[in-house]
């Protein structure tokens, strides 16, 4: 099953009240206004060194001489 | 599949090292899981944001979520959810932003993009 279908299903079980689902889909559209809209196809990785979960600094540079890099930004754990 | 094609994966969020997993898990996990704790890289790569009042109400007062337990004091900052696949040179050859989290890039996508980069 593709992520697609596997996140519906999920949504359709979690069954959130229209209520809230406005308030979501507006806070959505506030974000796209404000610009955030991230890197294009074609441009260049801004590089950078952050801490990973035992406290090693990983380089972006130094990983992508290694071969390529998926980089995926995520919201948190929660 | 996607380290057995030759590529590293690295997952960037918000949040502060101490809160993100247990000891085990930060021994477990294979990929990096990176803390922008300043904000900095979210920044760099457009994606940053400051959570709206109305939102921030309903994380409080309907879900019980406290960002600020998770990214520190003051912090009800976020990045739009992307995935940005990197060649060698950093220059993203495939990628997917969109600030509705339901909405994400396939992995057999991100294969595909890896499979491009280094011809397999």
């Amino acid at each position: 099953m593709s992520l697609k279908d596997q996140i519906a299903e999920f949504n359709a079980k979690r069954d959130r009240p229209p209520e809230v689902m406005a308030i979501v889909h507006r806070g959505n559209e506030y974000v796209k206004e404000s610009g955030a809209s991230g890197l294009r196809i074609g441009e260049r990785a801004p590089d950078f060194a952050l801490p990973n979960q035992r406290g090693e600094i990983v380089r972006l540079s130094d990983r992508l001489s290694m071969g390529p890099v998926v980089l995926n930004f995520y919201r948190g754990v929660w | 599949m996607i380290r057995s094609l030759g590529a590293d994966l690295m997952a960037i969020s918000p949040e502060l090292p101490d809160n993100m997993l247990t000891m085990a898990e930060k021994h477990a996990i294979p990929i990096d899981i990176l803390s922008d704790a300043t904000s900095e890289v979210m920044k760099k790569y457009r994606l940053w944001f400051e959570v709206s009042a109305e939102v921030k109400a309903l994380y409080l007062e309907k879900f019980g979520l406290n960002l600020e337990k998770y990214n520190g004091a003051g912090r009800w900052e976020l990045p739009v959810p992307a995935t940005y696949i990197l060649d060698t040179g950093g220059i993203v050859r495939a990628g997917q932003a969109d600030p509705d989290y339901t909405v994400r890039m396939e992995p057999a996508e991100v294969v595909v993009a890896i499979r491009k980069i280094v011809g397999g």
